[in-house]
């Protein structure tokens, strides 16, 4: 099956009930996203389906025909920081990282929704991700930047 | 600079620091004289200030590299089997079933631990192995279900008075 990734058609003929987190990471190299838990609990897994985060370790790669999907690989161009990515280093929300990816990615489909986003639609809205290392005021502050404008570079 | 007439006594320490396996001896040259405490108002270069994290833009990125991130050639996975119950001790083990199982390589159990040696040291701790005499220490978390791999191993609760192998074993 075709599957668009990072905006790049790749052939891919996997297992039936294959998750689409073993997909990116085993074949096709993305371990960008990460599987901590594998049973949607952690959200570390997660890609943008369209413009939706979803949990990859949930997601089956059959159901991602004529889907775009994004990984925390495609976000930037090589070389480049996504804003999001920016500001998670300007206001050191990031630990030992391993959540970092899936956070990135549900903090950009938040701004993408809502551009402006209050502290409760921020805390909604990640909610989904957790971080073992506690970096969630940093997070929040973060995202808060970019929806005030602040600089983050 | 000094101006006492004698030169001043020159101090040294010696000092090994461990950086990844590596031993250094480093010689380090104490200060001629002690240094004053901070004050309340000090204003410090170093301590207090923000440093900027040198791995941040490869984790934001996804660029990091974990463990769980490498592959390897023929790369085999290992599942760690332990006990179903808190405090268990374990006094049999029988390993064919499972060393039977096409899709499983090796059994990896007590009697091999001492042998896996990298650069001379033991890789596994005291903890790998409980004996039925040295009950202290881990107590174990009963696991529900199974986990990947197939093979059940026997499990024998039963205390043995001269158990053979007594490593924690169950389903896997």
């Amino acid at each position: 099956m075709r599957l668009t990734i990072n905006g790049r058609e790749r052939n891919v003929a996997p297992a039936p009930l294959e998750s689409l987190a073993d997909t990116l990471r085993d074949r096709l190299q993305l371990s960008g996203t990460k599987v901590p838990c594998e049973r949607g609990e952690c959200g570390a897994c997660t890609v943008l389906l369209d413009d939706t985060p979803v949990y990859a370790c949930l997601t089956l790669t059959s159901r991602c025909q004529d889907r775009r999907i994004t990984t925390i690989e495609g976000v930037a161009p090589v070389g480049e920081l996504h804003p999001v990515q920016a500001a998670f280093i300007a206001h050191d929300a990031v630990q030992c990282g391993f959540c970092t990816p899936g956070q990135v990615l549900s903090a950009i489909a938040l701004l993408r929704r809502d551009p402006n986003p209050s502290d409760t639609a921020i805390s909604t809205a990640m909610s989904g991700n957790l971080c073992r290392c506690g970096t969630y005021p940093k997070i929040s502050a973060a995202i808060r930047s970019l929806a005030s404008g602040e600089t983050t570079r | 600079m000094s101006d006492s007439k004698s030169p001043p006594t020159r101090r040294f320490v010696t000092t090994i620091v461990a950086v990844e396996g590596r031993e250094e001896t480093k010689v380090v040259e104490l200060p001629e004289r002690t240094p004053a405490p901070w004050t309340d108002n000090e204003r410090l270069s170093i301590v207090g200030q923000p440093i900027p994290r040198v791995d941040a833009r490869e984790k934001v990125t996804g660029r990091a590299r974990y463990t769980a991130d490498v592959a390897r050639p023929a790369m085999l996975y290992a599942v760690v089997v332990r006990s179903p119950i808190p405090a268990g001790t374990l006094t049999a083990l029988d390993v064919d079933a499972t060393r039977r199982d096409a899709s499983v390589a090796d059994v990896i159990g007590p009697d091999d631990i001492p042998r896996i040696r990298v650069n001379g040291i033991t890789l596994f701790d005291r903890n790998v192995v409980r004996r039925p005499a040295d009950r202290r220490g881990m107590r174990g978390i009963p696991r529900r279900g199974s986990r990947r791999g197939r093979a059940a191993v026997g499990h024998d609760a039963l205390r043995a008075s001269r158990p053979r192998r007594d490593i924690c074993g169950l389903h896997c």
